[in-house]
């Protein structure tokens, strides 16, 4: 059953998000959440923003620093290395140059910005929003997260909180690692450490069981767990984490504008006494499936969602935006019906559901591009997103790895099995409603289930690891 | 186009439809494929009909203003029968629970012995009622054989422990239970109808409905009960949500014998709902879900055993005498493989038993003898052999066809493919599945295509189409052509200039197109590592316009193919010749008709020899199968290219090269050679050795250092498409990349945490490892 706080009204208080060229900046989002950090500011006077390369030196807003180690002084870098027990004699300089190249993240194609990958804390810091999104007022990513955290009945401050321990856990089991962190906590700025977190709060009322919400608390309270820590190694460890957040960014943002849709209906209905139960029936207690998901057998143009999910999000904003004007409190219920007592509420969100084509277009870039698999083969393919992009359709179409991560996480720990049923209901908590034979082909493609004709639901599934 | 649903066939849908829909109002799990299955069973029609039907009642139910199922998306267009009949049941919302009482079911009336059809056309007709689709694919206890439909040989063990459980119950002493697992198709209702032929029932109901279990009286005073069909609930007892285990904890106090057909959908529901304690009952339960005796004290597996069939005694009670158990997994041996052999002593349960080992045969070793061996060819040749001659000279394609099949060189051929595409696939046919194949390769997908005409009917005009001279003529060739088992079977688009335009699919032709020889049709003899279609190839190039392929072919040395070829074939063949003539056809018409026949003929030859596409792949899956089977070390060339998969090493050709990765990149792809920048990596030390590992069918390579497993890999086909593609060390891509890629990935990736004392770190620079200290 969804609750929500006693007086918060229908809107649900999640920040707008924005694109994200760089998936490692949202763990590195949560890095910076939820500690007492100095505010950084240049000699200048401008606010500095950190990447781990980048070609810029400063805007008219900011100043940019490269955290990397600079070749110039590489042999400085292989001294820290040495220093924090990295020796390859003869070979410090070359060992130095390669571990700086080998934690660089993802680079976008034309973009003269480079991320970091998060692998230990002091590395998570090399880089923030400022620096990655060169705007002096960023999104604050880790405070989204945060929010999908606890809209999902999870603590609010507990997502960072969780990936700081196993962060410690991975350096505790690979003395190597360990090593390497240490030596970038030097390339921070002189005024950086690598502060404790801020105990979580407790949990803020909100509850939406059958949302990506919830199901980012209960895939994030499993990957940071022991099990997983040890089971996976470090690489893996962080593109799985990166998954979980590019889904609930994606995911999300999709199933906010659902819900902030179906609020308005819900009032509508209720200005022309009609029931509301109906679709207060639908916020409370059913999943929202939100992305249709057509079987691959399907023409293109009937498997696209661009259209409709671009729709959605401008949809939601526009309702959103009314309801936010609006400040309705109470119990959902009974903010709708005060709100359907308000004429100009009624025509605001009539006018809602024609949305302009710019409404909620950097939310849908954020959840698009969140979700938007980079490439499918060749060096930089990316194994773990959702979407394809062909031609001008998007269509539901996971990458092995994507599969591979939801089903593992629905499992009760590494090693173990799961039902095919099992990763069903997690997906349908993301707000996604495919065939089962849909979902079964695609774990068989990925190797973890083995379809048996009788099993149906209860095929088995592997973890991936 | 298939027929509208009528109103009997739409009133079984909304029957279930609500019956799924008042469980999820109830917050109650259900299993959609079983209701399903129920109206596949009521109606003949397929799965997908149905579940495309389910949809529908989606659609009108919304347009009703009511809560749909969620996991059938509204379809719209249904016919208004469904509409009406939907309308006719739901009152308000409240009232859909109370309309949803399980509808009992209509058994298949009792068909009684009915003689081979003697007539020609008659035994064409009826063929398609084995099709998907069609009727008569289910057995209720009364039901009696149909002497048109020979009856095979049970799945391996099933008829020995049939009688091994007729003489158990015989002696009255111990209770004996029989469970017959596994998917529907593989014949436990048919098996389970005969098992009781020689009881009397107990209470007998005449009420024509299939029921869930049957009770019988057996020797000393016990009775017998059959639970026939778990699905359907216990009489008035609707919301039990173990009802098996209800049915066998009962049968265990009572001392009952039992039989029950169940499949593993049911085993796992009935595991998740059952609040009773982890009794003996359950324990048994578990046990038959995974198979594997952990902690189920209750439960002794007596030897000896093995996939197909297991003997065990089940404790349910101190002062109970043990229940003698028998289990029969219905689809742990593939059709198309020869039986195992068994015995089990019929001295109420004592020793000596024999079980061989399921084993499959090398793909290089499949010869005419499987015919006779396999649990599926003494069907085909049985029904084939069956079947009336036709009236006249094999002519039309479905007479092609009997007259193909009668050999047993392609009796033995389709055997084979049907187990390569099994194999390609990673799927078990079922018996069904069987005779949807034999359906297909006698009159092709004629009932799929057309509605309202019989077999005969429609070839009576096709005949008289064909004996046009103009291009009617040729359409009408090409139609019939569309019917020939070779083609058929592939799910082979038709030509351009016939009058069909769809290929048809289905469960067995989606499994065999995925070995249709034209996927590969590479040039060469079929030597070790060349193609097999240079004769076809051959054929079209050595001789010009106005000579025949099929004639060049059949002269070719070693063709081997004329038990398959019919006159049919041969009057194909002159029209294609004639149309070929220059002028005749326009340039575009004329491509489409020589490319189509080209497939035509390599299609056939390929049917006649029983080769598969991807015959290499195949063949070294079948050999790394029975490696494992039976200790073998791999052949040499396939282990290089295995290594070259999985494990190449970092200098290919040196000594003491191991795999090197990169540690923190996102693709665990191995490095060879030179690398552009220095790049920090793992470098595997030990020579890990790969061993082959199966388990039924499926076949695993494991990395192994020295007796421990480290990693395991799942070698389905698109494993050993990619391990084909590897040549002279290097690893190659096939269309199955994109998949198999992550997985080789994990596969090395795993081994970084598995074994941390085996990984070195390093600095690949140019072509050197830098290895460097950690302290």
């Amino acid at each position: 059953m969804s609750t929500a706080p006693a007086s918060a009204g229908p809107l649900l208080p999640l920040r707008r998000p924005e694109y994200v060229s760089s998936p490692e900046l949202l763990i590195s989002s949560l890095a910076w959440n939820r500690r007492d950090m100095p505010d950084l500011t240049s000699d200048s006077g401008l606010p500095i923003g950190l990447a781990y390369r980048t070609d810029k030196t400063a805007s008219r807003t900011i100043e940019f620093r490269s955290t990397a180690p600079e070749s110039a002084t590489i042999a400085d870098w292989g001294h820290v290395l040495r220093e924090q027990g990295i020796d390859g004699g003869p070979h410090q300089d070359v060992i130095g140059t390669a571990l700086a190249n080998s934690v660089e993240g993802v680079r976008a194609r034309k973009s003269t910005t480079q991320g970091v990958l998060p692998l230990g804390p002091s590395m998570a810091l090399l880089q923030n929003a400022r620096g990655m999104l060169g705007k002096r007022n960023p999104p604050d990513l880790g405070e989204i997260l945060e929010t999908c955290h606890a809209l999902g009945g999870g603590e609010y401050g507990e997502a960072s909180a969780a990936w700081f321990r196993a962060s410690e856990r991975r350096l505790g089991n690979e003395p190597f690692l360990s090593a390497l962190d240490r030596a970038f906590a030097t390339q921070l700025p002189a005024d950086v450490t690598v502060t404790p977190l801020r105990s979580p709060d407790t949990t803020t009322g909100w509850s939406l069981p059958s949302s990506p919400f919830a199901w980012f608390v209960d895939a994030w309270a499993k990957l940071t767990s022991d099990a997983w820590v040890d089971a996976l190694p470090a690489r893996r460890w962080n593109d799985w984490a990166t998954t979980i957040l590019r889904n609930v960014i994606g995911f999300g943002f999709l199933w906010e504008a659902s819900w902030h849709e179906q609020v308005a209906r819900a009032v509508l209905a209720a200005s022309g006494n009609e029931p509301v139960e109906g679709h207060l029936h639908r916020l409370t207690s059913r999943t929202h499936r939100v992305v249709p998901w057509f079987p691959v057998q399907e023409a293109v143009s009937v498997r696209d969602v661009a259209g409709k999910l671009k729709s959605l999000i401008a949809r939601g904003a526009e309702c959103r935006a009314v309801l936010a004007k609006h400040e309705a409190t109470g119990s959902v219920s009974d903010a709708v019906q005060s709100l359907a007592e308000a004429p100009d509420v009624v025509d605001e969100l009539r006018e809602a559901f024609r949305p302009s084509a710019r409404s909620g277009s950097n939310v849908w870039e954020a959840v698009k591009y969140a979700l938007l698999a980079r490439e499918r083969v060749g060096e930089s393919a990316d194994h773990y997103g959702f979407f394809e992009s062909r031609g001008r359709y998007l269509l539901p179409a996971p990458a092995t790895e994507w599969i591979a991560v939801v089903a593992s996480l629905a499992a009760s720990g590494p090693g173990q099995t799961t039902t095919l049923g099992d990763v069903i209901k997690d997906l349908h908590r993301m707000g996604l409603d495919p065939h089962t034979s849909e979902v079964l082909a695609l774990l068989e493609a990925a190797g973890l289930a083995r379809g048996a004709a009788d099993a149906d639901q209860s095929v088995e599934v592997h973890t991936a690891y | 186009m298939s027929m509208a649903w009528s109103d009997d066939e739409v009133r079984h849908l909304v029957d279930a439809y609500l019956e799924m829909l008042a469980l999820e109002q109830a917050g109650e799990s259900y299993v959609k494929l079983r209701f399903n299955e129920r109206v596949q069973e009521l109606t003949g029609r397929t799965k997908g009909s149905v579940e495309f039907k389910f949809c529908n009642a989606s659609a009108a139910i919304r347009d009703l203003g009511h809560d749909y199922i969620e996991g059938y998306k509204p379809r719209d267009n249904y016919q208004a029968a469904l509409h009406d009949e939907l309308e006719r049941r739901l009152g308000p919302p409240v009232a859909i629970a109370a309309e949803a009482a399980p509808a009992p079911r209509l058994s298949e009336p009792p068909t009684g012995d009915v003689p081979a059809e003697s007539s020609w056309a008659a035994a064409i007709n009826r063929i398609p009622e084995r099709g998907f689709g069609g009727r008569d694919v289910a057995d209720a206890p009364g039901s009696h054989d149909d002497a048109f439909w020979p009856v095979g040989p049970s799945a391996p063990g099933a008829d020995e422990a049939m009688e091994w459980f007729h003489a158990a119950t015989a002696e009255g002493g111990h209770p004996c239970w029989m469970f017959l697992l596994g998917a529907p198709g593989n014949g436990k209702s048919h098996l389970s109808a005969r098992l009781v032929e020689g009881f009397t029932e107990v209470n007998p109901r005449s009420d024509g409905l299939a029921h869930r279990s049957y009770r019988y009286e057996a020797a000393g005073e016990k009775e017998l009960l059959l639970v026939n069909d778990a699905t359907i609930s216990r009489p008035g007892d609707e919301g039990h949500t173990a009802p098996l285990l209800q049915d066998l904890r009962e049968a265990a106090t009572r001392g009952d014998h039992v039989v029950a057909n169940v499949n593993r959908g049911i085993l796992f529901e009935e595991r998740a709902g059952d609040p009773g304690p982890r009794d003996p009952v359950r324990q048994l339960v578990d046990w038959l879900h995974s198979g594997h005796g952990d902690h189920v004290a209750a439960v002794r597996q007596l030897d000896p055993s093995s996939d197909y069939l297991t003997l065990l005694e089940l404790d349910v009670a101190s002062d109970h005498p043990p229940v003698r158990v028998v289990v029969v997994r219905m689809d742990a041996c593939s059709l198309f493989e020869p039986r195992p052999t068994v015995h089990l002593s019929t001295a109420g349960g004592e020793g000596p038993n024999l079980l061989s080992p399921y084993e499959i045969t090398r793909l290089a070793r499949r010869d005419e003898t499987l015919a006779s061996t396999t649990t599926a060819g003494p069907v085909l040749a049985a029904f084939v052999a069956q079947l009336p001659g036709s009236p006249e000279a094999p002519s039309d394609p479905i007479a092609a066809n009997v007259a193909s099949l009668r050999a047993v060189q392609s009796q033995s051929s389709m055997l084979t493919l049907l187990r390569c595409a099994e194999i390609a696939t990673s799927r078990r046919f079922t018996y069904r599945e069987l005779w949807g194949a034999v359906s297909l390769a006698v009159v092709g997908d004629l009932p799929q295509r057309v509605a309202g005409q019989t077999p005969v009917e429609w070839l009576e005009e096709n005949t008289a189409a064909r004996s046009r001279e103009d291009k009617t003529g040729l359409q009408a060739y090409l139609d019939a052509a569309q019917l020939r088992a070779h083609v058929s079977l592939f799910g082979a688009r038709p030509s351009p200039l016939s009058s069909w335009s769809r290929s048809v699919s289905g469960p067995v032709v989606d499994a065999l197109s995925t070995i249709d020889p034209v996927r590969d049709a590479r040039p060469g003899n079929g030597g070790h590592g060349e193609g097999w279609a240079s004769p076809v190839l051959d054929a079209f190039v050595s001789r010009g316009t106005g000579e025949s392929p099929l004639e060049a072919l059949m002269d070719a040395s070693g063709a081997g193919i004329s038990h398959y070829v019919t006159s049919f074939d041969w009057e194909l063949d002159k029209v294609f010749v004639r149309y070929r003539e220059p002028q005749v056809l326009s340039d575009r018409e004329s491509r489409a008709l020589e490319s189509w026949y080209g497939e035509y003929l390599l299609r056939l030859y390929a049917f006649a020899k029983g080769i598969p596409a991807f015959s290499q792949e195949v063949g070294a899956w079948t050999e790394l199968w029975a490696s494992a089977a039976t200790g073998q070390a791999i052949e040499q060339d396939l282990m290089r290219r295995l290594r070259a998969l999985l494990l190449p090493p970092h200098q290919p050709g040196q000594m003491n090269s191991h795999l090197v990765v990169p540690a923190f990149a996102a693709r665990t792809e191995p490095i060879t050679g030179r690398v552009e920048r220095p790049t920090f990596v793992a470098r595997m030390l030990p020579q890990w050795n790969l061993v082959p590992h199966i388990d039924g069918d499926d076949l695993f390579i494991e990395l192994h250092d020295g007796a421990d497993a480290l990693v395991s890999l799942h070698m389905d086909f698109a494993m050993i498409r990619e391990t084909f593609a590897c040549e002279d060390g290097h690893p190659g891509i096939t269309e199955h990349a994109a998949s198999a890629a992550p997985r080789l990935e994990r596969f090395r990736s795993s081994l970084l945490v598995t074994r941390p004392t085996a990984v070195g770190h390093a600095v690949a620079d140019g072509t050197n490892l830098c290895d460097f200290k950690v302290g």
